[in-house]
Order: C-alpha cells, then structure tokens, then sequence
C-alpha cells in the first residue's frame, strides 16, 4: 500500500514535470511569434476595421435608421463591405 | 473503403490561412504532413495497421486497430519527435517551417487526451498504475494545463494589444480539455 502510494506521488510529479516542460515549449514559441504575428494581425485587422467593417455598418446603421426594407439594407451592406475589403 | 478522407472543415481552415498569407499555409501543410508521417511511421514499425486517416480542421486524426500502451505511448510521441526533429535540421535553411513546426509539436505535446501528448501520458502512466489514479492525475494535469493557458493567453494579448487570437486559440483548446475531461 505504502509502495503504491509512492510510486502514484512520484507519477503525479512526473506528470507535472511534463506539463510545466510542454506549457514552457509553447508559452516559449508564441512568445517569440507573437510580435511578428502580432504585427501583421493588427494591420489586417486594423484594415478591416477602419475601412470595410466601418462603412458596412455605417450603410447597415442609415438603411436601418431611414425605415428601408431589411432585405435591401443587408444587401447593400454586404455590396458595401465586400467593395471596401482590402 | 476510403482511407483517407477530408473534411470541409479542414479545406476552409487551410484556405483562411492562405488568405492570411499562403506561404505560412503551404509551410504549416507541409509540417502537419511531416508530423503524420511520424506517426505513420511508427505505426509502420509497432506494426499497428491503419484503418482510417481524417483531416479535420481541429487536426488529423488516424484511427488504428487495438493497440498496446507501449504502442501507443511510441506512435503518439513519434508525431512530435518528428515535427521536432525537421524544425531543429530545418532551422537555418528555412526559420519559419522551423517556427511552424515546433508550434504544431508544442501544441500537440500537451497533456490534453484526445492530443499526443495527453495519449501518451495516459498509457504511459496506464502501464505502471491503476485507471482510477491515472485519471486522477490526468485530471490534475488538463486543470493546470489550463489554468496555465488561458493566464498565459490573456498576458500575450494585454503585452501586444493585437485583439483576441490568444484567447480564442486558448478557449478552442479548453473545449478539447472539456473533451479530454468527458473521456476520463
């Protein structure tokens, strides 16, 4: 019973071993992609926010606004925000 | 019978990377092929048949006959041991496949079930120790891995103020942890 609890205390901190060593690769990669990751996310995004993503809403928002048939307003939305995409 | 098959998930996962830059698509294709292709090969060598390969978008999965947990420890870990080889003799000549690589292998080495890691943990742990105490260290293991995620995440979105990448690709791994949590 002894022997048992040993060998289960000693396999639970092998396994937690484990986990730090396999978090510490990840946490490690990312760590270093990130920032280029990071960069190019941001002008993606940033890209998409400021121009496609804004003008559709703002068509969704005025078409909403004004009474116009919902079907119309989405369809000019879409129009809008595949014409903006960069 | 079909044995390899191919998911619209994973043909949409592939074609939004390469709309966010093809080259990383064409370098994560070829490290997801190297890093089954581990895989195969040991079961090639453990002598284990294959029955059905999947490509899914939450990653590959190669559905085998009945295994022992020394074949199953030796075939999970060959898939990372493999990713992790070609990044360290890759590194000069091509950094990012290098980078790509060692990513798919840090992602596949965690401790979660249904992933490499986890699969080999559980039956190299199963052959030494009872399932009840196994599934209570795997337990613990899924809890810190977590934990240890999700902390991480949030700090690499608040240090590069670039939106929720981290968080959401920390979330989708909790949901396979969630997985992982049902099995045992």
């Amino acid at each position: 019973m002894e022997q048992r609890k040993k060998g289960s205390a000693i396999a639970t901190c092998l396994s937690l071993l484990y986990v730090a060593v396999a978090l510490a690769l990840l946490l490690g990669v990312c760590g270093y992609c990130y920032p280029e990751f990071a960069q190019k996310a941001r002008q993606v995004l940033g890209g998409w926010e400021d121009g496609a993503v804004q003008q559709a809403f703002g068509t969704l928002a005025d078409g909403l606004e004004a009474g116009r048939p919902v079907k119309e307003t989405l369809s000019d939305t879409v129009e809008v925000f595949f014409r903006a995409a960069p | 019978m079909r044995r390899l098959s191919v998911t619209p998930g994973f043909v949409a996962s592939a074609c939004l990377l390469a709309w966010y830059q093809w080259e990383i698509c064409l370098w994560f294709l070829l490290a997801l092929a190297i890093h089954e292709a581990g895989h195969l090969l040991a079961l090639a060598l453990t002598r284990v048949s294959v029955q059905r390969i999947t490509l899914a978008a939450g990653g590959a999965k190669i559905q085998t006959a009945e295994m022992t947990y020394r074949q199953e420890w030796i075939c999970a870990a060959a898939g990372p041991a493999a990713s992790i080889v070609f990044a360290g003799l890759l590194l000069r000549l091509c950094p990012t496949f290098s980078l790509i690589s060692l990513g798919l292998a840090a992602i596949n080495l965690l401790p979660l079930y249904p992933m490499d890691g986890g699969r080999a943990l559980r039956a190299i742990l199963l052959r030494r120790l009872p399932p009840d105490q196994v599934n209570a260290i795997l337990r613990l293991c899924v809890w810190v891995t977590c934990s240890t995620l999700m902390l991480g995440a949030c700090w690499l979105t608040a240090q590069y103020q670039a939106g929720l990448w981290p968080i959401f690709l920390a979330l989708v791994l909790l949901c396979r942890a969630g997985e992982a949590a049902e099995v045992l």
